[in-house]
């Protein structure tokens, strides 16, 4: 089953993302901050990465560039934005972002996107 | 804040404590004052001194305990909401999806919440189908009465509630919330107003929800912060907000300012043309925002070329500085020259806003600093240039090294 690691630290998206992601079949764990994310993927494998920007313990892109560093380009990394931070998403962008969701989001958007993301790394269609 | 429950017990805890410190204290000063203790006062007046300390520390003591137990008891009854809330989260989004039955009847507090959260998160069609359930339920109705009476926190909730709920439907309720005579309610409910007219999406509800609240922000003369914000948080709605608010029976200064800064903010370009006239209005805040507007939308028509021009040695120090910004958008080598000179302005904030302008010319306003630096009169305009420059490098390092 495919692998999805959500950094998010607000309640009701956490449980949004979690109820979508499982629904539509992956495996999903959840994180609220950056040092939990740091540990989960330093111990396991994940297929994608799903990433807030303002995270109670430091910056999403700082976490970002560090995924590029030491993972190199074979994880996706799908970056969940707030309204009106364009300059934000530009920067994730260009720090190795595959793709951005902007908050609120609509759960189809967020699914075709993340099948996108990993449809473009892995060549199939994951996930089921 | 650190209380969120408990009024009357808390007031009723502070008049325990504050009697038990003032009945001794009093007694003990009306008869030091009565000269009451005559002779034998050694033992009376230790007792009394005693009883006084003893009640401190009682009172000192019902205090702590109540502060204590208050958080204690709160921190345990917040976390077990949190919980209601994302368990209700978790059931509505199956509820959504078809995996669950709707709940019947009416809706506990924390299943209201999670519906307004789930509102706030999610996009399309399913936050329609969130406002649906919030409407079927009878929580709109619910919240609209609770925003109109009872309490002040409990109608500041409400009218919160309704902004995150927004609901167009609600819409009038929250507009008639702005005519109240308490300000904190009239400006909350304006926020809400304008945050509900966002999702109001038919184009004729729209422009008479926004002629209603422009209406009533002008009757309340709201000042212009908060028109401002209004303008912001209506979002793709600002523009019928903005056009009704210039087009308003004389409108006044700070609602023109609100919306002209809204229109930069926002960057409508179909403003453009209307930001113009006010270039040249009467009132010094309304002139500074229009010279903001036009630097912000980037359009500046040649036939006031000559206003901002004139406004670059105006009087008014704030005028000086968006004219500046604003100078930018005249054909180059005239902006570059009339930019430089400010760069030798009285106020350092205009001569700042001269080196950030020139910056943002790029290399021939890199060149025109390197020039002031080297060559400019004044003394201030050369350091000012000196220090733009190197603001640069090390802008430029940090990006390099990021």
């Amino acid at each position: 089953m495919t692998g999805i690691l959500a950094i998010e630290d607000d309640w009701t998206v956490r449980t949004v993302l979690e109820h979508t992601l499982k629904s539509a079949g992956y495996d999903v764990d959840l994180v609220a901050g950056i040092s939990d994310a740091r540990q989960l993927l330093a111990d396991g494998h994940y297929d994608l990465v799903l990433l807030d920007l303002n995270l109670p313990d430091g910056n999403g892109l700082d976490l970002l560039r560090d995924i590029r560093k030491d993972l190199g380009t074979g994880v996706p990394v799908l970056v969940l934005s707030g309204l009106r931070q364009e300059e934000v998403v530009v920067r994730g962008l260009e720090l190795g972002a595959d793709d951005f969701v902007t908050k609120p989001f609509s759960p189809p958007e967020l699914l075709a996107r993340v099948s996108r993301c990993l449809g473009q790394r892995t060549g199939h269609d994951p996930g089921r | 804040m650190w209380r969120r429950y408990g009024d009357v017990t808390f007031a009723m805890i502070f008049s325990v404590a504050i009697s038990l410190e003032a009945i001794p204290l009093g007694y003990l000063t009306w008869r030091l004052a009565a000269g009451i203790f005559g002779s034998s006062a050694g033992a009376r007046l230790g007792s009394v001194l005693l009883g006084a300390v003893g009640s401190t520390a009682a009172a000192l003591l019902l205090v702590t305990t109540y502060v204590l137990a208050y958080q204690h008891v709160s921190a345990r009854h917040e976390l077990v909401r949190a919980q209601r809330r994302q368990q209700w989260v978790a059931r509505w989004l199956g509820v959504l999806s078809g995996a669950t039955a709707e709940p019947a009847g009416s809706l506990s507090s924390e299943s209201v919440e999670a519906l307004l959260a789930l509102r706030e998160t999610l996009r399309g069609s399913e936050s329609a189908r969130v406002a649906e359930l919030l409407e079927r339920h009878g929580a709109v109705v619910e919240l609209e009465r609770s925003a109109e009476h009872g309490s002040v926190s409990g109608r500041l909730d409400a009218i919160v509630a309704l902004s995150n709920a927004r609901i167009p439907s609600a819409l009038t309720t929250l507009v008639n919330g702005v005519y109240d005579s308490n300000q904190l309610i009239s400006v909350a409910s304006a926020r809400a107003a304008a945050r509900t007219l966002a999702r109001v999406d038919d184009l004729f509800d729209r422009d008479r929800g926004a002629a209603a609240l422009a209406r009533a922000m002008e009757t309340k003369e709201l000042p212009y912060g908060i028109v401002e914000e209004v303008v912001v948080l209506a979002e793709e709605s600002a523009t019928s907000l903005i056009a009704v608010l210039l087009q308003h029976d004389r409108p006044r200064a700070p609602t023109v300012r609100a919306a002209i800064d809204g229109i930069g903010r926002l960057k409508l370009l179909i403003f453009a043309e209307e930001v113009v006239p006010f270039l040249t209005h009467a009132d010094d805040e309304v002139r500074g925002a229009a010279l903001r507007a036009v630097s912000r939308l980037g359009f500046l028509p040649e036939a006031s070329h000559g206003v901002v021009i004139a406004a670059l040695t105006d009087e008014v120090d704030f005028i000086r500085i968006h004219a500046t910004t604003a100078a930018r958008l005249l054909p180059q080598t005239q902006a570059l020259s009339l930019i430089s000179d400010r760069l030798g302005d009285r106020s350092w904030w205009v001569r700042r806003a001269a080196a950030d302008a020139l910056v943002g010319l790029g290399p021939a306003g890199l060149a025109q600093l390197g020039r002031a630096a080297r060559e400019h009169a004044d003394r201030f305009a050369r350091d000012m240039a000196e220090q733009a420059l190197r603001d640069q490098i090390s802008n430029l390092v940090r990006a390099v090294v990021a």
